[in-house]
């Protein structure tokens, strides 16, 4: 790999833009009204997220409107605004947003995916305890039009499970709400918020043993499906025909260097997977 | 025997290090090709019949005629099955 930070500033730019809230209050006949509380929709065009106390509308023509009916749950509002809302308008944008968290290493961002509960957040806040810089916490956001492939810097706090903290030598700052018993942290060492190179993809699992090996061929394609909630949102966002979303997802899937890393979730070995993890890391860096 | 002929506008391919991948248009499912499928896909440009794919496969694969022959009914199937091939 050869380091080649991109500098052209306008993706984060235009994602900030439409992230600005404007009204508090939903437009009437956004079609709110025919979601039950829990439920989100996504038509291509229109996002819409209806929770207890709150409600959400974006599409790129109206901008993003956020209804706070009952302000205790402004903390769970704020995770959905910085989760699956920002999720969506990266992808409306033409961003392709993943699950994942990410440190950088020789001025690339390596990036963890896996289902909620995969362990990316502690891994990558250790990782940045060991000296990799921090670069993004459960969503990571691709500009697909630059070559080599850039990522956005984070936007969301780290945030950690109690045992999570203890694993990363991590004190919890603050609740990251009532119900959500998460704690926001920080991590010890962070990237400069610059747009970076995607490195690698690395999807994370539970095995017996410490595995690291590259992922090939159609598996490549087939795991970028694997993407959890993000994938829904990305397929559906414009309403592409399928063939050009098939050529875009051959295109990423062509472009970024995929990894499976199988670890025993045992705490007592964490340090020893820590060790592993870096030098495995340290591998492809050299490639 | 006539001419085996791909469906040309029920799918999109590509190839992602030497395997290709299909998908379905119609219903967005996907199928990997590698090794022999992978060779029996390339090899059917809608001009071949059976047989000339039996003798393509035989010049590139050391294997008894008859498990060739097999295998490329049992492959050509498989691709009818999944509507990816024309009807002749």
């Amino acid at each position: 790999m050869t380091a080649a930070a991109a500098t052209l500033p306008d993706a984060p730019e235009t994602l900030a833009r439409a992230r600005t809230i404007r009204a508090a209050r939903l437009p009437a006949g956004c079609g709110i009204d025919e979601l039950d509380e829990g439920q989100m929709s996504f038509d291509g065009t229109r996002f819409l997220l209806r929770e207890r106390g709150f409600s959400i509308c974006y599409t790129q023509a109206e901008g993003l409107y956020a209804q706070l009916d009952d302000p205790g749950q402004r903390g769970r509002m704020e995770l959905f605004l910085d989760g699956s809302v920002h999720a969506a308008i990266a992808s409306l944008a033409g961003l392709y947003p993943l699950h994942a968290s990410a440190v950088t290493l020789n001025g690339h961002v390596i990036a963890f995916t896996g289902p909620a509960g995969a362990g990316k957040s502690t891994l990558c806040a250790a990782l940045a305890r060991r000296g990799l810089p921090f670069y993004a916490d459960d969503t990571l956001v691709i500009d697909p039009a630059r070559a080599p492939l850039a990522c956005l810097p984070g936007h969301k706090r780290l945030k950690l499970w109690p045992e999570g903290l203890a694993l990363a030598g991590l004190q919890g700052e603050e609740l990251v709400a009532p119900d959500y018993p998460k704690y926001f942290a920080q991590a010890p060492v962070r990237a400069r918020p610059a747009m970076l190179p995607l490195g690698a993809l690395v999807f994370l699992e539970e095995g017996s043993q410490f595995s690291f090996a590259p992922i090939g061929g159609a598996q490549r394609f087939a795991r970028l499906n694997d993407d959890h909630y993000t994938a829904m949102l990305r397929n559906r966002a414009g309403r592409p025909e399928a063939g050009a979303l098939f050529a875009r997802q051959a295109m990423l899937a062509r472009a970024i260097p995929m990894f499976r890393l199988a670890r025993p979730r045992d705490p007592a070995q964490f340090e020893t997977m820590l060790d592993q993890t870096i030098l495995a890391l340290d591998g492809i860096a050299r490639a | 025997m006539s001419a085996i002929v791909k469906a040309a506008e029920r799918f999109v391919e590509t190839e992602i290090d030497g395997e290709i991948v299909l998908m379905r248009l119609a219903d967005g499912d996907f199928y990997s090709l590698r090794d022999s499928g992978r060779a029996i896909w390339q090899a059917i440009d809608g001009l071949r019949d059976r047989d000339a794919l039996l003798a393509a496969l035989a010049a590139s694969y050391e294997a008894p005629h008859a498990q060739l022959a097999t295998d490329l009914d049992a492959f050509l199937a498989d691709l009818r099955d999944a509507g990816l091939l024309a009807r002749g």
